[in-house]
Order: C-alpha cells, then structure tokens, then sequence
C-alpha cells in the first residue's frame, strides 16, 4: 500500500513539473500586466506542434527542438503583445483589462481551430527512447521522460529566478508590474517591457512542449486540460508568484498522482477543482500570494 | 547655450489640466532656475500633484514645458524625462514594494547610459543616507515611512537629475524625519547642483526651506515670490487661514 502511494506520488511529482512551467508562463504575463492570458495552453499547443513536425520532417530529437522553438515562440509571443495586446492595453484604463483577457480567449480559439484545420484532430505522437524508457529504483519505477521534463522544470525556473532578479531587463520587467508609473519615471519603457513578458512567457511553453511530447499525445486541444490545471495552480501558490507557480505545479501534480491510485481519473479532477474552489473562498491570495497590492 | 537662457533651467507657461470636464489645473505659469529651490504650496486639490504630474508627462497637459531652453516637453513620453536630466518622486513614496531596497536603487539607474557609473552612484546616495547601506537586502514596503522616503529619493538620485521633483516629501513623517529630508534636500542642492521643485501643504517649514514659492488655489497661480516676500505677505495668512495649523 505504501509503495503504491510513494509509487503515485513519484509519478504525480514528475508531471507536476510540466503544470508548473505553464503556471510560470501565466504568470509572468500576470504579474507584468494583470492580463490572465487564455491562450498559454494554446501556445503550449503551438510549441508541441513545432516540436512535432521538427521530429517527423527532419528527425530532430524533440529535446532539441527548443533550439528552434524557443526563439520562434519568443519572435510569435513578441509581436502577439505588440500587434494585439498593446493596442487593446493602451484603450483600457482599468487596472484588471478584461477586453484583453477576451481577446486571448478568442486568440486560442482561432489557434486551435487553425490547427485541427492544417493538422486533422488524431492524437499524434513520436516514438524516441523516452517515449516508454524507465528506470527502476528499487520498488518504484520512474520514466525517463517524465523524470527529464520535471528536470527541464527545475533548470527553467532557475533561470528565469536569476533572470528576473539579477539581470536589468528581468528587475525592470517586476518593475513595471509592481508600479507602472514610477517604472517610466525611472526611464523604463512599459510598452517594449511588455512585448519581452509577453515573449518569454511564450518562449517557456517551447520547453515545456520539449519535455511533453516524448510521453504525451499532440493534438489540437491538448492546450485545453493543461491550461484548466494551470489556474488551479497560479490560485493555489499564488497569482503573480513564481515560486507559487512552480510548487502549486507539484502540489497539483501531487494530488492527481495519489488521488488516482485509488479512484479514476476524473474523480481526482473533480477533487483538484473543489480544491481550487475551497482556495478562492478561503485563500485567494494564495498560498506564496505575495507580489500583489 | 543653456547658460545664456536666463538661467532657467523649467519654465511652465499656460498649463492646464483636465481630468474629464473638471478643470484641475488652469493657466498655471512658472519657472525654476538653475540652482534653485522652489515649491508650490496649496491646499488639498489646489492642483500642487497634478502640477507635478503634468511637467514629467504623467497626465496629459495643454500649454508648454519646456526644459533648459530646448524644445517643448509635450510629446515627450515619461519615460525619456530622465534621460533628459528631469526626476520626479511621487506622493505617498511609490517603492517597488516587494523588491529590496538595493534593487530599488539599482532601479533608479536603469538607463544604459547610468549603468557604467551605477556602483559610484550607490556609494554617494548611501553616503548621503547611511541608513540604506544596512537596509539593502530588506524589502522596500517592511520599511517606515521616513526609509520609505530615503529610498524613493536615493533612486531618482541614481538617475544623476538635474532637475529633482518632490510630491510631499514630509507627508506622514515625524518631525524629526522632516529635518532630516529637508537637510538632505539642501546638501543635494547646494553640493550636488541639484535644481529642486517640491510641493507641500504646510507654508511655514516650505518657506524656511525653499528661495522661492508658488501658492495655488483652485488650480490658479495665486501668489508667487521669494520666501521672504510670501511669509510677509497678508494675502498668504488669508488664504491659508485655518490650512496651516498643522
């Protein structure tokens, strides 16, 4: 019995990972400019795609394909803030902008259906040696792909920590978040700010695509379930917070794994949404809440 | 070029200031000179931020600004004021709350240009405000008000103005904090060439502080002079009948 909770909780935590890089991805656009951004899972859907058809055309490893995907996803969420959000951004007044939290609602519609009209709706997947590899540690069985995107999240959140503190760009981007004004009076430019938040939050969801598709199905929605769990996390560890984001992402991960040992799979949603509930009753800072007035 | 400007470094002429229908700011005219310190007093909703705010082109403004004699301000967005020598520290001190006091500071130096002198820059302001130096790894909202307010200022000295705006730097802090402040706003003028503007509610201590002032009523420009001329003038105690007991 034990060793089938350690068993789910070992598995749980490994994936956890891939909810916490989401969760980064939504938060950084959060905490930059309170826009809750619905297309971060369909991003992630754009960066598996690119994963995908890189791995298939020109048999490129997936765990390589950041090299390609990340720049391009910087370059798509860059010119996404400058053409779409800006524009909108600067027509709000409000400090919550919700016609720009529409608008990525519309913008993940509109990518989603672009892919299932270029890519069919099958469930695509790639075969490399991660795909089924696993390693056995005494009782428990650990795969190798899902143990090396956990990794891939704990290299990303590192960077991005010392980024955002130690680099000017990366200050200047909390900078803005924490107060838009002063921000400018220090010579910041909010607008050009925002275009990197924005392309990094975007350019995070090519590895997180990196680590998933070994192991995981591609498919026009598959941004969808991804995107349901990350607002589970950001309310669980905190908006705006991102180690918030990166623990709620194992804690998520966490529960699914051990809930799911006993129940089936939608019974251990249906408990990570009661959660997320009771959280906005109770909590709704959050757990690491903290980078909010 | 700038020298031969009559030695005006800011000078304000006609502003106004709409915030929808309401008139907040009206045919306001001044100016500061090089070296100087000035202040602009009035009461609650006189107009004395928004003043403020128009000139770092924090809200919109009609009329002119214009900065050491060159072109018009107007149409130069906030962000490219600092590079222009122009700092402002807003009301109410506005830290990064949940960053440290260093990053704060570091902040205050942001344009590329500062990068390369940034550590001499935070050796004089910590100099200036030895309390930072043992504050630096805190974060800037756990401070009182009176840090609060050595940090907002030591970052736009980072910035290496010319030109130093102050929205209330003595609101909600202990006397003895206000000498402090007021010490250091007459060091960085006198020894850091500093030209300083600054508003307040309380006349008696701006006065003692300031060589020239401004009085707004309503948005209106209603009195203007020396100190000297103001603290002896009977339209200054009508006016501020009842404003300045504290």
């Amino acid at each position: 019995m034990t060793e089938l909770v350690i068993q789910g909780a070992l598995s749980g935590l490994l994936i956890g990972g891939i909810y916490g890089l989401i969760a980064l991805g939504l938060n950084l656009v959060f905490g930059t400019m309170r826009v809750v951004n619905f297309a971060q899972g369909t991003l992630l859907m754009v960066g598996m795609f690119m994963a995908y058809w890189l791995f298939v055309l020109t048999g490129l490893h997936p765990y390589l394909s950041p090299l390609v995907t990340v720049p391009a996803l910087f370059a798509l969420g860059y010119a996404l803030q400058y053409f779409l959000v800006t524009p909108l951004l600067a027509r709000e007044r409000a400090r919550e902008p919700m016609s720009v939290l529409l608008m990525t609602l519309g913008l993940a519609l509109v990518l989603e259906n672009l892919a299932l009209m270029l890519f069919r709706g099958d469930y695509k997947t790639v075969q490399v040696r991660e795909t089924s590899a696993v390693w056995i540690l005494g009782d428990y069985i650990v795969s190798v792909g899902r143990f090396w995107s956990f990794v891939a999240m704990l290299g990303t959140v590192t960077a991005l920590w010392l980024f955002l503190s130690r680099t000017d760009l990366g200050r200047a981007i909390r900078a803005v978040g924490q107060d838009r004004q002063v921000a400018r009076l220090l010579g910041m430019n909010d607008r050009v700010i925002y275009n990197y938040a924005f392309g990094i939050s975007t350019a995070v969801m090519g590895i997180a695509a990196a680590a998933l598709v070994p192991f995981y199905y591609t498919h026009p929605a598959v941004g969808t379930s991804f995107l349901l769990k990350a607002f589970v996390i950001v309310v669980l560890g905190g908006l705006g917070s991102m180690p918030g984001a990166a623990l709620g992402g194992l804690a998520v991960g966490l529960i699914e794994g051990v809930i799911g040992i006993w129940t089936e799979a939608a019974v251990a949603q249906i408990l990570l949404f009661a959660v997320f509930i009771a959280m906005l009753f109770f909590r709704p800072a959050g757990l690491l809440g903290l980078e909010r007035k | 070029m700038t020298s031969t400007w009559e030695g005006r470094l800011l000078s304000v002429e006609n502003l106004t200031v709409r915030y929808g229908g309401y008139l907040a700011l009206s045919e306001v005219s001044l100016e500061v000179r090089e070296g100087e310190i000035v202040c602009v007093m009035g009461a609650n909703g006189s107009g004395k931020s928004t003043l403020l705010n128009a000139i770092s082109g924090l809200v919109e403004s009609e009329g002119e600004v214009r900065f050491e004699g060159r072109r018009s301000l107007q149409g130069v967005p906030t962000h490219e004021r600092l590079s222009l020598g122009l700092a402002h520290v807003l009301e109410r001190r506005r830290l990064f709350p949940y960053m440290t006091v260093l990053e704060n500071l570091l902040l205050g130096a942001y344009l590329p240009p500062l990068r390369s002198e940034r550590a001499r820059a935070l050796e004089r302001v910590e100099a200036l405000f030895p309390v930072l130096r043992e504050r630096r790894h805190q974060l800037a909202h756990s401070l009182s008000g009176g840090e609060q307010q050595q940090v907002a200022i030591a970052r736009a000295l980072m910035g290496r103005p010319r030109f130093l705006m102050l929205d209330e730097p003595f609101l909600g802090l202990s006397p003895r904090m206000v000498l402090e402040i007021s010490e250091v706003i007459r060091t960085i003028n006198r020894d850091g060439g500093v030209t300083v503007l600054f508003n307040e509610q309380s006349v008696q201590h701006s006065l003692g502080l300031s060589d020239r002032g401004y009085i707004l009523e309503s948005g209106r420009l209603a009195l203007s002079g020396t100190s000297g001329e103001l603290l002896a003038d009977p339209r200054l105690h009508r006016i501020y009948m009842g404003l300045d007991a504290a």
